[in-house]
């Protein structure tokens, strides 16, 4: 017995430690990605430096052994993954907050459980999957109207994009409408107006804050999203979207593409983009936790 | 009436934006299964992804006991093996001085230096019925499936539970029940939603970096299963913690008043009564594992065989399902082994739901 109370403050710290582990590896995420990122930007790097503002304003990626020949510019990848994020934001958000309203507010309960057993298929499906779907259905579609010969495209990826958001906001929004107090139903209801009208005018107002948060969760799964995108964008090798039929290469893809043959500084200009995108993600993240602390106040 | 038609028009929107998610449902479902259905056989989900040719010796020749049929390979005609008698000497077959016994559905290519190319089942029996002592075969057995990614998927998930769900699980018991509120804890919250926020691609960027590279792991199981691991962080953490903290206090005190020290009731009544959280944790992480591609294919590469070693790479069902539709552009493939993955996905929520609902705990709450 008293051997075993002995036992007790190791174990103790070993729980501690281990608590520990999430902090220790998003800093040791951020830290040895950046830290390999940051190379190519330095001067005396082994593998040749390049200039960070040709970088980052960038609108051509053509790797090449010879540094002089070499261009690795990401302005226009940078691009790609926020204006398809954006679209994908833009078509996702209405059609999610409706459903939420109308599963947490007006369906019946087999209709609602049906259909949330749907909506985590939809969320379970790998997105290598939906890349599937989009290259050998969405883009000999998008192929067809197109002016371009190619159907791999900005459109192509915004479509595939809001459908992998789609679960998540949903079902964030849809917890965040039920959570809603009754008594805001109540004084609704007594005051005369209709269900459909207090769950517009009422309800989804007073959710907004939740409903916020899975918007910026679905941005976060958005600009992170690489498998299925990777498929169906086209993955171009420089300039600016003109039209929603052109070809882009978000930063996700970018790496995924050539990691499995590059080496040198072109490795490095891989883990440069990567770094780019943590600190895309760094930003979702910190408005994600300012959003949620305030949600707290309330 | 004006707030009647307001009303209805905005009835209408939610109804159609509701079955417009179910259909892209249903269409990305169907889709995925109409093309893929026609590759799903036995011999798809049993056979390797690749073929193996091999030269094999045979003992005793006067008894092959091979039922065959002319089949197509390569776009030519061959002898199939339809079945093999259960006292058949092909069933103790030499390739390089090991076993390599010879199944139903190989084919033979050659029969000592003869071709079996374009002859027919007459010439083959004639082939064999003056067949004496050792004979060499050279047999094809036909890839095309999908086993070998199947049992690396399984691999992958045990391993990445095995290195990720000790300390999660230590890490959760120590937010449940030792923590209390506090910078320390908002920033182990913080840092845990923000490692769920992550998006896998970093993480195979991370796991390139430290496991292929500076460990020297290589891409290999071994380093895909370590980046997994941490993949899986949050969702363990998270779902254990939550099932730790529905065991009600009156749980603790009983134990307590009984005598038992913290551990003991953490280990004797806490854990046992949070095992459906934990089931459930498992699940999703399995779930997660199964569709995670983009923080393999930069750590545990793309070789679509049953490795023989933890340090060899493999490929799981979603990476080789990247790469044949990224490469070949075979759809009905990829669709195939969409239809796979979805099944296995299905599976998981299934037994998540059915955990839920046989949780003794959610009595309690």
């Amino acid at each position: 017995m008293k051997n075993k109370k002995l036992h007790e403050p190791a174990i103790e710290f070993i729980f501690r430690i281990s608590s520990m582990i999430t902090i220790f590896a998003v800093i040791m995420i951020i830290v040895f990605i950046i830290s390999k990122g940051i190379q190519p930007f330095l001067s005396g790097n082994k593998e040749g430096t390049y200039s960070f503002t040709e970088f980052i304003s960038g609108l051509e990626w053509r790797p090449n052994d010879d540094l002089t020949k070499a261009r690795y510019g990401i302005f226009y990848m940078i691009v790609g993954s926020l204006v398809s994020t954006f679209g994908a934001i833009l078509i996702g958000v209405p059609i999610s907050l409706f459903t939420a309203a109308y599963l947490s507010e007006l369906a019946n309960k087999k209709l609602k459980k049906a259909v949330k057993a749907g909506i985590l298929l939809l969320a379970g499906i790998p997105s290598v999957i939906y890349g599937v779907f989009g290259l050998g259905f969405l883009v000999p579609w998008i192929r067809n109207m197109s002016p371009q010969p190619q159907g791999q495209s900005l459109l192509a990826a915004v479509i595939v994009l809001t459908m992998m958001i789609l679960p998540t906001m949903i079902s964030i929004s849809e917890n965040a409408i039920s959570s809603v107090p009754n008594a805001y139903r109540n004084a609704s209801y007594a005051l005369g107006a209709s269900k459909v009208y207090t769950t517009i005018h009422v309800l989804i107002p007073a959710a907004k804050r939740g409903i916020l948060v899975g918007i910026i969760l679905g941005v976060g799964r958005a600009v992170g999203e690489t498998m299925a995108v990777i498929l169906v964008c086209g993955n171009t090798i420089g300039g600016l979207p003109n039209s929603i039929f052109d070809k882009i290469r978000p930063l996700t893809t970018n790496v995924v593409l050539e990691m499995g043959y590059a080496a040198g500084i072109h490795k490095e200009m891989l883990f440069a983009t990567g770094s780019v995108l943590i600190a895309f993600i760094i930003i979702v993240n910190i408005i994600l936790n300012r959003l949620i602390k305030k949600m707290g106040e309330y | 009436m004006k707030a009647k038609t307001q009303d209805k028009v905005f009835y209408s929107i939610m109804l159609l934006c509701s079955a417009l998610v179910i259909g892209l449902l249903l269409l990305i479902l169907g889709y995925i299964g109409y093309k893929g259905i026609g590759l799903i056989d036995w011999h798809f989900l049993t056979s390797d992804f690749e073929s193996t040719t091999a030269y094999v010796d045979i003992a005793d020749a006067e008894n092959l006991g091979l039922e065959v049929e002319v089949a197509k390979y390569d776009s030519n005609d061959y002898i199939k093996i339809k079945s093999i008698s259960s006292d058949s000497s092909a069933k103790s077959a030499i390739c390089n001085e090991e076993l390599w016994p010879i199944k139903a559905g190989d084919i033979i290519r050659k029969i000592g230096s003869t071709d079996t190319k374009g002859i027919t089942i007459e010439e083959y029996n004639l082939i064999v019925s003056n067949l004496q002592g050792n004979i060499r075969l050279k047999v094809t057995r036909p890839g095309g499936g999908i086993f070998p990614l199947i049992i690396n998927t399984f691999i992958m998930i045990g391993l990445s539970l095995l290195f990720s769900l000790p300390v999660s699980i230590f890490s959760a018991i120590y937010l449940a029940e030792y923590s209390k509120e506090g910078t320390f804890i908002r920033l182990v919250r913080f840092m845990t939603s923000s490692l769920a926020g992550i998006p896998s691609i970093i993480f195979g960027l991370f796991g390139m970096l430290i496991f292929v590279n500076y460990l020297n792991l290589g891409f290999s199981l071994f380093a895909g299963a370590l980046t997994l691991s941490i993949v899986l962080l949050p969702t363990i953490i998270t779902q254990t913690e939550e099932a730790i903290k529905r065991v009600p206090l009156t749980f603790r005190e009983g134990s307590f008043a009984l005598g038992a020290t913290k551990l003991q009731t953490i280990f004797k009544v806490i854990l046992p009564n949070a095992l459906s959280g934990i089931t459930v944790a498992i699940l999703l992480s399995i779930g997660r594992i199964v569709a995670e591609s983009a923080a393999l294919i930069l750590t545990a590469g793309t070789v679509a065989r049953i490795p023989s070693s933890l340090l060899n790479g493999a490929s799981t069902l979603t990476v080789r399902a990247y790469i044949i539709a990224k490469e070949t552009g075979d759809i009905q493939l990829a669709c195939a082994l969409g239809i796979v993955t979805i099944v296995l996905i299905i599976v998981v929520n299934a037994a998540v739901g059915l955990t839920k609902k046989f949780d003794k705990m959610s009595k309690f709450n």
